[in-house]
């Protein structure tokens, strides 16, 4: 049977050893899919902990208007 | 006990610069006054992602200071009653917070989406 091998995914955030930061634009906007939803940690990779504290982040950034809510208002 | 936190404020770009720098004089005034202030952090003119009551750019500051608990209710009530701040929020501060982050240079608002 053939077996795939897949590459590990790390978490962005402990392999830069930085926290999620609703002020950070542009760290917001690489984990926010075009659609405007928050990225899944099956696809990026990110840990629990992190994708949590991501979370929260990108709902704060949302409220301040640094990333949006829904798809049509994409910049 | 004091705690650090951050407060995110948005003027209201259509304003002169005179008037938001008076009003962000103003606040950092009251911030000395009632906590024990640190900084403020220039976010700069930003392009919302959306638009907030028909405007769509907002100068974006960060304040940086240490509270009581009860300051958080002083300070909503500071800017809730002023015109010029189109949005704020107000937060604890994690020790890994980066205020750096706040400021990239965001100058170039104009000539990115004229």
């Amino acid at each position: 049977m053939y077996k795939r091998s897949r590459m590990r995914k790390v978490c962005w955030f402990d392999q830069n050893s930085i926290e999620p930061d609703y002020k950070d634009q542009r760290m917001m906007e690489s984990f926010v899919t075009e659609r405007g939803k928050i990225v899944p940690r099956r696809l990026s990779g990110t840990c629990a902990k992190h994708q949590k504290r991501l979370a929260v982040a990108v709902k704060r950034a949302r409220y301040l208007a640094l990333v949006p809510f829904v798809a049509e208002n994409l910049k | 006990m004091k705690r650090p936190y951050e407060t995110v404020v948005i003027y209201d770009a259509t304003l002169p610069d005179e008037a938001i720098a008076a009003e962000h004089g103003k606040l950092e005034e009251f911030f000395r006054k009632n906590a024990e202030f640190e900084q403020t952090v220039v976010m700069g003119k930003k392009y919302f992602a959306y638009p907030i009551g028909k405007k769509k750019t907002g100068v974006y500051y960060l304040y940086l200071y240490r509270g009581e608990g009860d300051l958080a209710g002083m300070v909503e009530k500071q800017l809730k009653l002023n015109e010029s701040v189109i949005r704020h929020l107000s937060v604890a501060r994690t020790v890994s917070a980066r205020p750096a982050a706040a400021a990239p240079a965001q100058q170039a608002v104009e000539g990115e989406r004229a």
